[in-house]
């Protein structure tokens, strides 16, 4: 369970980039974060995931996000980056899969173990032994995720998961989300993907909260979305 | 494709090259290391006029390239930055040490004529057993190597981060000269005034890339020392390679083959 307790976090004094945030995640849940650019969704990620430190409290599974807790708290969240290009450092697809678990004190054996099966749930084991800068969008942000399953998360967020994909990339994306059964916060611009994806919307504004309910009620409600710079989502526009 | 995307290609294939799976490649690395700094050190230790012994110690890279399955014009190509200064350090040599050293015939080698041969080719042997050593052992798991050696875990990471690294402020200078080069026709190379924007925009992105990669690599788990890949148990034949190439390196640098050779064949 994810919880914030009146977060808020300013770059600049005095220009807070997200004010006073309270809502609670609960496990198994899928939430969508959306907002116009500029709204505090990348900022809100990092407070979770403790790269950034903020006024208030987060915890995760009662934990709160803190330096003395960094390390469990990062076990618990796997993050899947916006630019697969930066997620993927090593020069191998398995080599980038088994560096999480190695931090965390798993043999490699173990961890290449881990990697096989995740591979193959994602049918991706053909990916394995290929070097990151060969693999295509697709192929790097399907890697993305798989580098972040390998670590047996129990939470995952996930920062524009589609953007730059084909269409059919982009419904191989929607389908792995959809498949994994961990707690989700995925922030994205993509409506129609949220609304695939999640069942549950935080709309922010301006670093608060504007709307927080249904993804089916919220997505459809063209006065609030407009009035937060958004537009409904693609299908469900006449 | 400019000169920087190339270079970070490069890179790449040498990544690459490492990733094979010929005999030479599936060695032990601390063998290879070791053999490796041995040979340098031996090929370095050459007398200056000893060119005949030093010919002989060509035969361990080329015989390893082939092993390794690598081409030699491969290992010229990418050292051809390199190999100019190498050559060029005993360049000055003939001017110095003019004294005739020996004859073809009527023809007097200078001392420095050989000197300077003799220099060119410590270098070059040189840079082909660094080359080789790179290209057929993964950065990562050469850091695990020099771990083992008790290289201390701060230069073992500063080592493979710069490695990292160089492909991100390549990727990202690559960037910014193709976006000037589109919007500047007709120029080469950047302007001078650019210089200096160009440059610190190029420090501010690859910081915040990097930082991006930083993130990415604190979130799963690192803690300023790399979980490198656990190297290989050596084996028999790893050790064998050791031994056997360090035991040849000593009998090439203790006796003159060619020499000995050429007393045989001539009966001298």
């Amino acid at each position: 369970m994810i919880e914030f307790f009146h977060v808020s976090f300013c770059y600049e004094p005095g220009v807070p980039a997200v004010h006073d945030l309270r809502f609670t995640i609960h496990d198994g849940e899928s939430v969508g974060l959306i907002g116009a650019n500029g709204a505090g969704k990348s900022t809100l990620m990092q407070l979770l995931l403790g790269l950034l430190a903020g006024e208030g409290a987060i915890t995760v599974d009662s934990l709160a996000v803190g330096k003395k807790n960094l390390a469990a708290i990062r076990q618990k969240i796997g993050f899947v980056l916006q630019d697969a290009d930066n997620q993927m450092f090593m020069p191998t697809v398995l080599d980038d899969m088994v560096f999480g678990p190695c931090n965390y004190g798993l043999s490699r054996v173990e961890a290449e173990r881990r990697a096989d099966e995740v591979l193959a749930r994602l049918n991706l084991s053909h990916l394995k032994n290929r070097c990151n800068h060969k693999l295509s969008g697709g192929e790097k942000r399907m890697a993305a995720i798989a580098t972040i399953l390998v670590m047996e998360p129990s939470i995952i967020v996930m920062d524009e998961p589609t953007t730059a994909l084909d269409p059919v990339n982009r419904r191989a994306v929607i389908h792995a989300i959809n498949d994994l059964p961990q707690t989700k916060l995925i922030a994205s611009h993509d409506l129609d993907m949220i609304l695939d994806t999640c069942t549950r919307v935080i709309v922010l504004s301006h670093g608060e909260i504007a709307a927080d309910g249904p993804a089916q009620t919220i997505l459809r409600d063209q006065a609030l979305l407009e009035a937060n710079r958004l537009e409904l989502p693609l299908r469900l526009q006449k | 494709m400019d000169k920087l995307a190339k270079a970070q290609h490069e890179l790449r294939q040498m990544d690459e090259l490492a990733a094979g799976s010929s005999a030479f490649h599936r060695l032990h690395p601390l063998s290879k290391l070791a053999v490796t700094v041995f040979y340098i050190a031996l090929v370095v230790s050459f007398p200056k006029y000893d060119l005949t012994g030093l010919v002989v110690m060509l035969l361990y890279p080329v015989l390893a390239f082939q092993l390794a399955g690598l081409r030699i014009r491969d290992c010229f190509y990418k050292l051809r930055v390199v190999l100019p200064l190498v050559c060029a350090v005993g360049l000055a040599n003939p001017f110095f040490d003019r004294a005739p050293y020996l004859y073809f015939g009527s023809v007097a080698v200078s001392g420095g004529g050989i000197s300077m041969l003799t220099l060119m080719m410590k270098g070059v042997f040189s840079l082909m057993v660094s080359f080789l050593l790179i290209a057929t052992t993964r950065i990562d798991v050469l850091c695990a190597a020099l771990r083992q050696l008790h290289v201390p875990q701060l230069i073992t990471s500063l080592l493979l981060l710069t490695y990292r690294y160089i492909t991100v402020l390549l990727g990202e200078a690559s960037a910014m000269t193709t976006a000037y080069r589109l919007r500047a026709p007709g120029q080469k190379g950047l302007h001078i005034s650019a210089w200096g924007s160009f440059l610190g925009q190029l420090l501010l992105r690859s910081m915040d890339r990097a930082q991006q990669l930083y993130g990415s690599m604190l979130l799963r788990g690192y803690r300023g020392e790399f979980p490198y890949c656990a190297p290989p148990k050596a084996r028999i034949h790893d050790v064998l390679f050791f031994v056997c190439s360090i035991a040849a390196f000593i009998l090439a640098r203790a006796v003159n083959i060619p020499q000995v050779l050429g007393a045989l064949v001539t009966g001298g």
